[in-house]
Order: C-alpha cells, then sequence, then structure tokens
C-alpha cells in the first residue's frame, strides 16, 4: 500500500474508532513510518540499526544474496509488509526448502496478525500504527512473499485488468514495462514491473516485484496467475480487500482502545464505518495512482481538523537532541522499540515453525536501548 | 468449468508452447550438429563427393558452403514451423489443427531409434561427444513426446467439456 | 576475459585448453544446480519446467565443451566464435526489448556490445583459414568486451525496483 492509505486512510480508521486528534495523527505518523524507516535513516540519526522496517533502493542492490543478507531481508520484509498467512501450510509432494518459502505466503486474517493486534494492547500508540501498517498489508500484499523467490513471487505474463462495462465485467489485458522513470498509463493499461530473473534468490523476485505497483493501487481489478498457484489464476480485487482492510482496521483499534472484548479474524461489520461505505467506496473505486487528497478531504470531515502532510523528520530533532538514557521516550524511540519487539515476534513465529529463512531470533526484553 | 479442469488446461498449454519454443532451439542444434559432422566427422563421404564435383568444375569453389549452408537452413526451418505451429496451437490461434504433432512424433520416434547407433563402434575418443549428441537428442525426445502427451491430454479434456455442456 | 584475452594473444600454444577446461567446468556446476533446482523447486512452479530444459541444455554443454580439447584448434575456434555470436545475438534481442519497453539508454550499450560480438563472429569466419588472424581477432574481440563490461558496471543504470 501507498502513502494514500497506510498515512491517510489510518488517520480515518483511527478516528472513527474514537481516538482524538493527536493520537489519530501518531498512529498514522507511525503507519507511514513503517514505509521510511531504513537502515539509511537510523544509521542517520545514530539509531539501532536492528529496528530497520525497510529497505531503500540503494540498499537492496547492495543487499547480499547469501544466507546472512537472505535471513536479513526476510526479516524486515516478513515482519513489516508480508506477514505470512499460514507457518504451518501443507502442500502434497512438495520438499521443505519450497515449504519454508512456500509458508511466507502473506495473507489477511491469520494467527500472526492476531496475535499482532493483542499485543499491541496497552503499548503505546507507535506499536498501533505499526500493527495498522502490517494488517493494512496483509490485504494488498496477498499472495506473495517477503523473501526472495523465483517459485513463489514470480507470475507469468498474463495480466488482465478487470474493468466495468456496462452492468458486466470486462478484461483487458495489461502490458509491463520496465522503466523506472515512466509514470504507469492507467488509461491504457501499461504498467512498469521489475525484470524477469531466473536466479531464484535475485532481490527482483522478492514481493509483488512481477506484478509492479498493481496491489497497491486501490481501484484495480485483476487476474494473474501466480507461480505456487499450480496454473491457478488469482483475481485480485483491491476496492473490495482494501475497504475490509479499513473496517478490520478499525475493529482492530476499538480492541486496542478496549472498546471490543475479543478481536476475531474475518469481521468487517464495524458500524462506525457503515454510514460512510458509500464514500470511502467511491476514494477507493477512483482510477488514480494516489488517493491522497480524497482521503485527507475525508479525515479532515471526519475530525474537523488538519491532517499534517507527512514529514520524515518531524521528529527527528527530538529523538537526536534527548539524552541517551531518555530516548526510549521519544516519538522515535517508542516507535523503535515497537518495530524492534514486532520484528522479533515475527522472526521467532517463523524459526518456530522450522524455517531459518528469517534466522535465529532470540527475544529478550530490555530496558534500555541498546545500539547495534 | 471447474478449478482443477482450467488448472489442467492451462497447464497443458503452457507445456505445448514451452515445447514449440524448445523446438527453435533443437532447430539450431541439428543445423549446428550436421555442420560439425559435415566437418569433422561423418559428413566426410559428403565432403568427398562435392570435393570431386569441385574439381571436375561442375561446381563452382563455394558450392559446398552454400549446399551446407542451405542444408542447415532447412533443418532450422523444419524445426521453426513446428515450433511455431506449436505455440500457436498452445496459445490457441486458429484452428488446432494436429498435423505438426504427427511430423514431431515422426522425428521423435527416429531420434530415438537412432540413439543406440551412436554408440555402436565409437572410438573412446569420442565418448564424450557422443554422449553430448545423446543426451541432447534424449532431451528433444522427451521434449517432442511431452507436447504429444500434454496435446491428447487437452484434447480429451476439452472433448469431455463439450460433451458436458 | 580480460585475463582469457591476453592468454589468446600471448599463448596461442595451449590456452585454449584452459579456456574449454573452465568453461567446462562453470558449464557443468551451473547446469548440475539448474537441475537440483528443478527437482527441488522449479517443477511446482507454474512454467518451471524450463528450468528443465535449462539444465539439461547446460550440462549437455558442459560435455560438448570438455570434449573438444582434442580437436584441431581451428574447430575449438569456430565453437568458441559460434558461442559469441549466440550470445551476441541475444544481447541484440535484449537491447530490442529494453528499448521497445522504455528502459531508459541502457539499450544502447546493449546493442553495441551485440553488433560488435556479432561482427567479430563474421570477421572470423571471413579469414576462418588464417588461424593466427582469426585468434588475435577472437582475443581483441574478447578484450574488448571485457572492457565494456567492466565501463558498464560504473554506469549509473536504471533499477526497476517495486518497493
Amino acid at each position: 500500500m501507498q502513502e494514500d492509505f497506510h498515512y491517510y486512510a489510518t488517520y480515518c480508521a483511527a478516528i472513527l474508532a474514537g481516538y482524538s486528534h493527536e493520537e489519530s495523527m501518531e498512529i498514522c505518523y507511525s503507519a507511514q513510518f513503517v514505509d521510511m524507516c531504513s537502515k539509511t535513516y537510523l544509521a542517520s540519526i545514530k539509531a539501532p540499526l536492528s529496528a530497520a522496517t525497510t529497505q531503500l533502493q540503494l540498499e537492496m542492490m547492495d543487499a547480499r544474496t547469501d544466507i546472512i543478507g537472505l535471513q536479513e531481508i526476510t526479516r524486515i520484509w516478513a515482519s513489516f509488509h508480508f506477514l505470512p498467512k499460514d507457518l504451518y501450510a501443507k502442500k502434497k509432494w512438495r520438499p521443505k526448502v519450497y515449504m519454508n518459502k512456500y509458508r511466507l505466503i502473506c495473507g489477511p486474517n491469520s494467527d500472526l496478525m492476531v496475535k499482532m493486534v493483542e499485543l499491541a494492547k496497552g503499548k503505546p500508540l507507535q506499536n498501533v500504527g505499526i500493527a495498522m501498517h502490517v494488517l493494512a498489508d496483509t490485504w494488498a500484499h496477498a499472495y506473495y512473499a517477503g523473501t526472495p523467490s523465483l517459485v513463489i513471487n514470480g507470475t507469468t505474463a498474463e495480466f488482465y485488468e478487470i474493468v466495468q462495462d456496462g452492468d458486466g465485467e470486462k478484461e483487458i489485458p495489461i502490458h509491463f514495462r520496465h522503466s523506472a522513470s515512466t509514470p504507469d498509463d492507467l488509461d491504457k493499461h501499461i504498467f512498469t514491473n521489475s525484470l524477469y530473473q531466473g536466479n531464484e534468490k535475485s532481490i527482483m523476485n522478492l514481493g509483488h516485484g512481477r506484478a509492479g505497483h498493481l496491489p497497491d493501487y486501490s481501484f484495480a481489478k485483476y487476474r494473474f496467475y501466480p507461480a505456487w498457484g499450480d496454473y491457478g489464476d488469482i483475481v485480485k480485487d483491491n476496492p473490495s480487500d482494501y475497504y475490509k482492510a479499513f473496517c478490520q482496521m478499525v475493529y482492530a483499534m476499538k480492541y486496542i482502545r478496549e472498546k471490543e472484548l475479543f478481536f476475531e479474524k474475518d469481521t468487517y461489520h464495524v458500524p462506525e464505518v457503515a454510514p460512510y461505505r458509500k464514500r470511502i467506496d467511491q476514494i477507493l473505486r477512483k482510477r488514480q495512482i494516489i488517493a491522497c487528497d480524497d482521503w485527507k478531504a475525508f479525515g479532515e470531515e471526519l475530525s474537523g481538523q488538519t491532517i499534517e502532510d507527512f514529514d520524515i523528520d518531524r521528529f527527528k530533532s527530538e529523538y537526536i537532541e534527548v539524552a541517551e538514557e531518555h530516548k526510549k521516550d521519544t516519538f522515535l524511540g517508542k516507535f523503535i522499540d515497537g518495530a524492534i519487539a514486532h520484528k522479533a515476534m515475527v522472526s521467532n513465529e517463523i524459526s518456530s515453525s522450522g524455517s531459518f529463512l528469517a534466522g535465529f531470533v532470540q527475544v529478550k526484553i530490555h530496558d534500555k536501548i541498546s545500539k547495534s | 468449468m471447474d478449478d482443477q479442469k482450467r488448472q489442467l488446461i492451462k497447464k497443458y498449454e503452457s507445456n505445448i508452447i514451452l515445447s514449440g519454443r524448445s523446438m527453435l532451439f533443437f532447430g539450431l542444434w541439428d543445423a549446428f550438429k550436421f555442420l560439425a559432422t559435415y566437418l569433422y566427422g561423418e559428413g566426410g563421404e559428403l565432403n568427398e563427393d562435392l570435393n570431386v564435383l569441385i574439381q571436375a568444375e561442375l561446381l563452382p569453389d563455394y558450392a559446398e558452403w552454400i549446399i551446407v549452408g542451405i542444408v542447415c537452413l532447412l533443418l532450422f526451418s523444419f524445426n521453426f514451423y513446428i515450433g511455431a505451429k506449436a505455440i500457436a496451437y498452445g496459445k490457441g490461434r486458429g484452428k488446432r489443427r494436429v498435423w505438426f504433432l504427427i511430423v514431431a512424433g515422426i522425428l521423435g520416434l527416429a531420434t530415438l531409434v537412432g540413439i543406440p547407433y551412436y554408440f555402436s563402434d565409437i572410438k573412446i575418443t569420442d565418448l564424450d561427444s557422443v554422449i553430448a549428441t545423446a543426451l541432447m537428442d534424449v532431451a528433444f525426445v522427451y521434449m517432442v513426446f511431452d507436447m504429444i502427451y500434454s496435446a491428447g491430454r487437452l484434447a480429451a479434456i476439452n472433448k469431455k467439456r463439450q460433451m458436458e455442456a | 576475459m580480460l585475463a582469457a584475452g591476453g592468454l589468446v594473444l600471448f599463448i596461442p600454444g595451449d590456452s585454449y585448453l584452459l579456456l574449454l577446461t573452465f568453461l567446462a567446468l562453470v558449464l557443468l556446476f551451473s547446469g548440475i544446480n539448474t537441475l537440483i533446482y528443478y527437482f527441488t523447486m522449479a517443477r511446482f512452479m507454474t512454467g518451471g519446467k524450463i528450468m528443465l530444459y535449462k539444465g539439461i541444455i547446460v550440462l549437455n554443454f558442459s560435455i560438448l565443451t570438455a570434449s573438444l580439447v582434442d580437436v584441431p584448434r581451428i574447430y575449438v575456434l569456430m565453437y568458441l566464435i559460434a558461442i559469441h555470436a549466440f550470445s551476441g545475438l541475444v544481447e541484440i534481442l535484449r537491447a530490442l526489448e529494453a528499448k521497445r519497453y522504455g528502459g531508459g539508454r541502457s539499450w544502447h550499450l546493449k546493442l553495441g556490445h551485440g553488433l560488435l560480438n556479432l561482427g567479430m563472429c563474421i570477421l572470423c569466419c571471413i579469414f576462418i583459414k588464417h588461424v593466427k588472424t582469426v585468434s588475435i581477432i577472437y582475443a581483441m574481440g574478447i578484450i574488448y568486451s571485457a572492457i565494456l563490461t567492466i565501463a558498464a558496471a560504473f554506469r549509473k543504470s536504471d533499477l526497476v525496483y517495486i518497493q
């Protein structure tokens, strides 16, 4: 997902869940910051590099693809952007080396997602923001894994966009190109994707690169053939999925605020969202590359307050200038703690399932932030 | 049509397309094999016959290269044509005619029958190149029969669908 | 590649054997790796059968390359020239594909490299009867390829990476 959903839509969801404007700003900032908190940024503020929640393009180009490098990549991407759906999935006749990667396929309504939301209860708002980012991404990035793998993240060249045609729908073939600088042409159904790489562990085979930005466009409904699908096709209905993601975020945050007793999977009927269904649907289905303006307008209507634009350096000076022993009480300090805890939890779950793709993780509780 | 049938159809179509593309490569290989055997191997007889004709001035000096070139081109084109037909068949373009399968089957059978003959009267010094050639021919035979099998299964599924419809 | 070119230029005698042995070993490991990858992973992948064919073909070429050590030098050269012609053709096709899909300006270098490879092969075929000439042309061709490859490594290039 993009800034429109992680920042502005998360703000809207937080307001509907009952948080105040200031609390919602902290949550949505944390949610969007997950896409910004790279090792490069952490190094610039002298923060623990183990708290990295993403990797920049340049970092990926320099990333090692030996076992250590792959574990580092998997820890970050599987924890924050491609939360595994079923770490104990079974499939006949597949060897363990294949199943280790298959089990990292992301999807919504997983046990891990429920555990993540439950763990966010009673924690700082930064943890809530991180959880909302991960939850939203389980919908957008479903069917892809947060580890470089051709046999999982590969696709065939056939992609079809499903568009309205009168009362029904029709399929239009999507054409992909490999140009970093040219924006996607929504009218001609021409999108950018990453080049085919026959190497299993190439970083080009990480996540949804072969589908380009299609998973991140809320308006897109499309059909494709994933490499793991045994020649079966998948129809990805983003408008429907994004709406469910939004409802689930509201429900999750209500649970975290103790307005709900339980947090259960597959629950989307949220009374607070129902009156705005049509409005949200309009935003989601509008054919545009980014919907920040629409979500921002909606959020400001809901709260009656102005939503500040995202600024990556907003809390930087606070973190840098404060003494070492007080860093954990700053905004970024709490975010860093939350990120490390979440990464450790997910990596621990992956290694407990018998896969060492995310390495070994020992979960220790520290009072002080230790530099890595 | 249920999901499983759709998946099988997709799988067999994909196999046929892949086999068709592989035919293009094997066409290149056949041309290369002919060239190699002509220059250094059993093509010696053809070489001698051409040399006789050239020396008798019945053919120009460069004739042997033209003839060799034409044969290589024919070998490649033949495989290319079958491969192109297979790709079109797999993609469902035009009418699904099966004659190319028959031709490919004959080629495959001929190749299969010829493999043991590589190993008769071989010298120990030639063993490695013979193994390489035989392996390539085994791969070709597998590819052809995979293409025929996939086409057969595809036809059976489509027939069953028509009967159910 | 620089070392290989130098070897062919300055030690024309046994350099082909070393080149062929090295090439055969590289192809052997690559072929075996690809086959292992197919049987453990790629056979479960949509369209994964291509890995099987790729592995068999690469393995075959490794055996074929190893078999050429007892063949007259001219045929070895022809084999190496054919490999370069093939890779030149592939490079040209990739450059045209990159141009078609808007791949920035990197396609110019690729196209030039591919054309050079093909041109070198054609020159070698023309002078095929003069083995020493062919050796020099071939050696200069791979030295130039090596220089282009090193230069390309330092060039800024567009990397399409979807985050």
